[in-house]
């Protein structure tokens, strides 16, 4: 039996994670970008980003560039960890264990 | 909460997508539009090599490569806000390394022809188009090969027309490339179809 974490499997946050945890080293995404990439709503990418900020999965920062407000988001330690961990749990699936919500 | 394998096999499917998108964009992000831009001051550039042969192609020139500077800059600041980071200035030290060692075999070699010069530049600008390929987009590896190539067949077979052969070729080759992958960045892959 494995285990699959919920919150990061829903479709949009599954690709937010997969976006972010790409990034290497201290480098963070603009949120108009990921939301470009991602093909989603201004709406419905700040819903997801809260839930994933408030587990703790990722890191929002506000700023100015050139006088113009920018938030950028990066995933955390502990995100990545947790991605990975679901990644796994994917892979074990498809590879024949039965999976189980976390 | 149980999925299914067909649903574990879709969403790594969709992981891998969405990471090899990022790959691409974190290397590349502002490369087609720096291809169109170059590839059009290359255009007009050869093509007045080829009909202006005298003392105002050198300003031409000029010109030309300080408006493509300006206009790269002013690219490079509108991609700066899309990601950040301290250090990962990669590509930007590949660009600086190359101007540099170009300038270094410019001032031994000391080519004495217009062929000759351009044909130096080609082959250092494409030479980091072959690295960007290698280290993440093969597309950029192709487009740096087929323009050295298309170049030393211009340089090697039709010398005095090098100019005209550069500037549809080369020029065109880069516009091209340019809004190739523009369109093909811009597809949606297999697989991708996840909606929130």
């Amino acid at each position: 039996m494995v285990d699959l974490n919920e919150l990061i499997h829903q479709p949009v946050r599954l690709r937010i994670m997969a976006a972010l945890v790409t990034l290497e080293g201290d480098l963070e995404l603009e949120f108009t970008y990921l939301r470009d990439l991602l093909d989603v709503t201004d709406g419905n990418l700040g819903a997801h980003l809260r839930k994933l900020e408030e587990a703790g999965y990722v890191e929002l920062v506000k700023t100015f560039v050139a006088r113009k407000p920018h938030t950028y988001i990066a995933i955390t330690a502990f995100g990545r960890n947790a991605f990975e961990k679901h990644v796994s749990a994917l892979e074990a699936i498809t590879s024949g264990e039965e999976s189980r919500a976390n | 909460m149980e999925i299914s394998k067909h649903e574990a096999r879709q969403a790594l499917d969709a992981i891998q997508n969405i990471r090899q998108q990022m790959r691409r964009a974190i290397a590349m992000g502002s490369a087609p539009y720096y291809m169109i831009l170059w590839g059009a001051i290359w255009f007009v550039g050869y093509i007045c090599s080829h009909f202006i042969r005298n003392a105002n192609l050198g300003w031409i020139w000029l010109g030309l490569v300080g408006m493509g500077s300006l206009l790269s800059f002013i690219i490079g600041m509108r991609f700066r806000t899309k990601m950040r980071s301290e250090s990962s200035p990669r590509f930007m030290y590949l660009w600086v390394a190359i101007t540099i060692y170009a300038a270094l075999v410019w001032w031994v070699a000391a080519p004495t022809r217009g062929e000759q010069a351009s044909m130096l530049i080609v082959a250092f600008c494409m030479f980091g188009y072959v690295i960007t390929g290698i280290w993440v987009e093969p597309s950029a590896a192709w487009v740096g090969i087929i323009v050295t190539v298309m170049a030393v067949i211009g340089y090697a077979c039709f010398l005095p027309y090098f100019s005209l052969w550069m500037a549809f070729l080369g020029g065109g080759t880069l516009i091209l490339s340019g809004f190739y992958i523009l369109h093909r960045w811009r597809k949606p892959h297999p697989g991708e179809k996840l909606h929130g």
